[in-house]
């Protein structure tokens, strides 16, 4: 994208509504992730389980703090959810699921990676300015810097890229990867050999059509609807049938339609411009 | 043309725009990085695009006996990304220290191999 397009994209100023519905599920995500923090921590900080910290080692939580840790978690998502102490406790949201993410390699999912970035732009946006608690105690405000939105909608396209371009190897293409990750309790004709291929020839064009379609403001409805729909699907039919596998790619749906929804906020009327003064007589 | 286009942006807007480009240029060259090396890789965006998995791996003991072990005990999470066979019977040596050895094989055709306790 040129320079001086992408500058008149992030020095918008947008709907503030839309930021704060972002924040909603965010901190929806983010409450829903504490479900299965408990028990990643604790197979973690087990003393028999292997560590495996990144070059910069950060401190270990110590086993007994798991129940204080994941109580926070969880009263600072409510939190933002409502909105409230809102640019303090997207802080700490962020500093808690930046800490998971870096404690250890083993701690690092696709999701937890999106969500640390969703949760850190999120963080730069006021997206306590409309619809929250802070707006209630103080002047609600129409319109917020577009910045940090548009980077999330920039960083989701580039989610969808690189996930496109990871799944173009032949194991992928010929549905050897998709028939490995299928439930296995779906009806018979999903895993025949043609089907299996097509699946996931169509999930390969979705995303594809994902990363352009949000961008082109006549089919971005109907783009973030079918979006919406897909990773909805991928929720339902990626195995094995456990409620932890549920959880993740409904926290990862979630995420991504979080990240859909600055798509349609509406930017600020644009200043009008100053009159130009009428030329003296000579 | 618009007001916006006409509009001269500030040092402040500018290093603003700056900084956004440079954040997004960390994100677009990471990941791209990524699709050269094994995968799949962390920071890549891999989701679900090769079927890989972790070894399979079976304690041998002091008189040449194999048993498979189940490491579950000793990991956090059986990640594909990870590379197990070198990271993992290390530990697991210290955690048995009655293991002679520890040995891993991959259902695939990737080369298995052996890791010595002592």
């Amino acid at each position: 994208m040129p320079l001086a397009a992408l500058s008149r994209l992030l020095l918008r100023r947008i709907d503030a509504r839309y930021v704060a519905v972002t924040r909603m599920v965010i901190g929806l995500c983010m409450l829903l992730k504490s479900l299965d923090l408990p028990r990643l921590l604790s197979l973690l900080l087990r003393p028999e389980s292997l560590r495996l910290p990144y070059a910069l080692p950060l401190p270990e939580l110590p086993a007994a703090w798991i129940d204080g840790f994941t109580t926070t978690w969880i009263v600072l998502s409510i939190m933002l959810m409502l909105g409230a102490l809102t640019k303090l406790v997207n802080l700490a949201l962020a500093g808690m699921i930046g800490y998971l993410l870096l404690l250890d390699q083993q701690t690092y999912t696709n999701n937890n990676y999106a969500l640390t970035l969703w949760v850190v732009l999120l963080l730069l946006a006021d997206s306590g300015a409309a619809v929250s608690v802070d707006a209630l105690l103080r002047r609600p405000k129409a319109f917020i810097a577009a910045w940090p939105t548009e980077l999330l909608k920039l960083q989701l396209t580039i989610v969808y890229i690189y996930s496109v371009l990871a799944k173009l190897n032949a194991s992928y293409l010929s549905g050897g990867v998709l028939v490995t990750y299928l439930r296995d309790d779906l009806p018979p004709v999903a895993y025949a050999p043609g089907v299996v291929v097509a699946l996931s020839l169509i999930g390969l064009a979705a995303e594809a059509w994902l990363a352009v379609g949000l961008w082109l403001p006549r089919l971005r409805l109907l783009t973030a609807l079918g979006g919406t729909a897909f990773h909805i699907t991928l929720t339902l039919t990626i195995g094995p049938a456990v409620s932890l596998r549920y959880l993740d790619l409904g926290i990862f749906t979630l995420m991504m339609i979080a990240a859909y929804i600055p798509f349609f906020a509406p930017a600020a009327p644009e200043p009008a411009p100053a009159p130009v003064a009428a030329a003296e007589p000579a | 043309m618009s007001h916006a286009e006409t509009a001269v942006p500030t040092t402040r807007q500018r290093l603003l725009v700056g900084l956004c480009a440079a954040f997004l240029a960390v994100q677009a060259l990471v990941p791209l990085a990524k699709l050269i090396g094994p995968r799949p890789a962390r920071w890549g965006w891999q989701m679900y695009s090769m079927a890989t998995m972790a070894p399979d791996f079976f304690a041998v003991s002091a008189d040449g006996a194999e048993q498979p072990l189940d490491v579950r005990p000793y990991v956090a999470s059986l990640r594909a990304d990870m590379d197990w066979a070198k990271a993992l019977p290390p530990h697991l040596c210290r955690q048995l220290p009655q293991l002679a050895a520890v040995r891993f094989r991959y259902a695939d055709s990737r080369p298995g191999g052996e890791h010595r306790c002592r």
